[in-house]
């Protein structure tokens, strides 16, 4: 074996481990500062941290000094792997606090981040995606939550490498073309999520297209918008709940490929709209509805009858089920 | 060379650092991204490919998730979740999960790299340094004056 690391008998003591090896342990630590507290156990401790490729900051030890003194410390050359915060507002102290944002995220553009999650502390004030994400080209997830979205549409910004996207509690004004923005998505999450058209407020004429023919898994849960467009023939898993009175118009093209299905509604849904919806799922292999779907699926007199599907349960959807 | 079994599996030898010979099924072993690429790359033709940083001990355990890890699907979530967690109990001196740890690094394995990081540092967490470096045998070798320096350069960790 190795003589650095390889004690006489084989056995390997924790310090004795590569500092990869070492880093994958820091980094199943609750966060960043969790990391950065283990410099205090010995001299090979002591830098181990600022290598990380993986930031967490959250929100309960959040301090922007700790992350602008975590990101001027750490290792240039080695790749940012993921990096995920929830930022809060400190206006008190900061009276540039978007010009900080900013810079954090241009830092980490630049470090080449994968995987990037970012979120607002605050889900009543949702602060516009810093611009200088719009240049990343090195994303592959992307998760964001309590922002608003819109500036992702602005002709700059095309993420191919994207394939899984997480929008939660994010707002977005005109026309949303998820497959413009995102044209490799294979995974898709949309929860809480509001469309709204450019001169209206709350999910009233909004407008939203999905159609991209990687995608495979879509979740959408509460979301706001008036119009849907899905044109997915690669989709797998297709799970909807909680939709509201608000989208009044569904076009739901062939989905070929679909295998599981979940519509999870309460029983004050229109029944237009889990007629339609039902009927574009109808070759499902497994199935899961709620009893308000059923309900109302019934008051339409929607004969439930496809080929093959197994109606895998039928779970009771209440208000506070979330 | 290679063994095939009655059910047309194919089986492949794994040699351990003490010599010890493991005969396994291709896709058990072919968890290890290592393993896989060797045998892709045609070095399993001898018969058995040795893994020279891994023990005996060791490797058996690997195989048993790599066996477990192999013969579950999705479905079986929550069941492989908690066997798991039987797994790392069973290995619950950290003499033996730093081994793990190395094995898997070495062998290329994500799910018990991640499965055993997991169990490290939990070990870590809520514990004071005093704890953790008793518990490693990590010697303090900071001079208290340095130590201070170290608490202070990161000082806003520890709020």
């Amino acid at each position: 074996g190795n003589p650095k690391t390889a004690k006489p008998n084989g056995e390997y003591r924790l310090s004795n481990l590569p500092d990869d090896v070492i880093h994958r342990i820091l980094t199943s630590l609750r966060d960043t500062a969790s990391a950065a507290r283990t410099a205090v156990f010995s001299k090979r401790w002591r830098y181990l941290w600022i290598s990380l490729p993986d930031l967490s900051f959250q929100i309960t030890s959040f301090r922007w000094e700790f992350l602008v003194y975590v990101l001027l410390r750490r290792n240039r050359n080695r790749k940012l792997n993921s990096f995920r915060a929830c930022i809060a507002s400190d206006t008190d102290r900061f009276s540039d606090e978007v010009g900080l944002r900013n810079w954090v995220i241009d830092y980490v553009v630049r470090a080449g981040v994968c995987h990037l999650d970012l979120s607002h502390a605050d889900p009543y004030e949702r602060f516009p995606v810093p611009p200088g994400l719009l240049g990343c080209r090195t994303l592959k997830t992307l998760t964001l939550g309590d922002l608003d979205v819109t500036v992702l549409s602005s002709s700059a910004a095309c993420f191919h490498g994207v394939t899984d996207l997480c929008l939660d509690n994010c707002a977005f004004r005109g026309h949303f073309d998820v497959s413009a923005i995102f044209p490799n998505l294979v995974k898709l999450r949309l929860l809480h999520t509001e469309v709204s058209g450019d001169d209206d407020h709350c999910g009233t004429n909004g407008f939203m297209e999905i159609s991209t023919t990687q995608l495979v898994y879509l979740n959408m849960v509460h979301l706001l918008c008036q119009r849907v467009k899905i044109s997915a023939p690669n989709l797998q898993v297709f799970k909807i709940s909680d939709i509201g009175s608000v989208i009044s118009d569904f076009f739901v093209f062939d989905l070929p490929s679909l295998r599981h299905a979940e519509v999870l509604l309460y029983d004050d849904q229109e029944a237009d709209t889990v007629f339609k919806l039902l009927y574009w799922i109808r070759n499902v292999e497994s199935l899961v509805l709620s009893t308000g779907t059923l309900e109302v699926s019934a008051k339409c007199n929607f004969y439930y009858s496809c080929n093959g599907c197994t109606l895998a349960c039928v779970v009771n959807f209440c208000t506070f089920g979330f | 060379m290679s063994i095939t079994t009655e059910n047309n599996e194919k089986m492949i030898t794994l040699m351990s650092s003490d010599g010890e010979e493991f005969v396994v099924e291709e896709a058990v072993a072919a968890q290890s991204q290592t393993i896989k690429h060797l045998i892709e790359d045609g070095c399993s033709t001898e018969g058995s490919i040795p893994l020279p940083n891994v023990t005996g001990r060791v490797l058996s355990e690997v195989i048993q998730y790599c066996k477990k890890h192999s013969s579950s699907d999705d479905k079986e979530e929550k069941e492989l979740e908690a066997w798991d967690a039987e797994f790392v109990k069973a290995a619950d001196d950290h003499v033996a999960l730093t081994d793990l740890m190395m094995a898997a690094n070495f062998l290329d394995i994500k799910g018990l790299l991640d499965l055993v990081a997991q169990t490290l540092a939990n070990m870590i967490t809520g514990k004071s340094p005093e704890e953790v470096r008793r518990m490693w045998n990590i010697k303090n070798d900071f001079t208290p004056e340095e130590a201070e320096k170290v608490r202070k350069e990161n000082q806003w960790a520890f709020e």
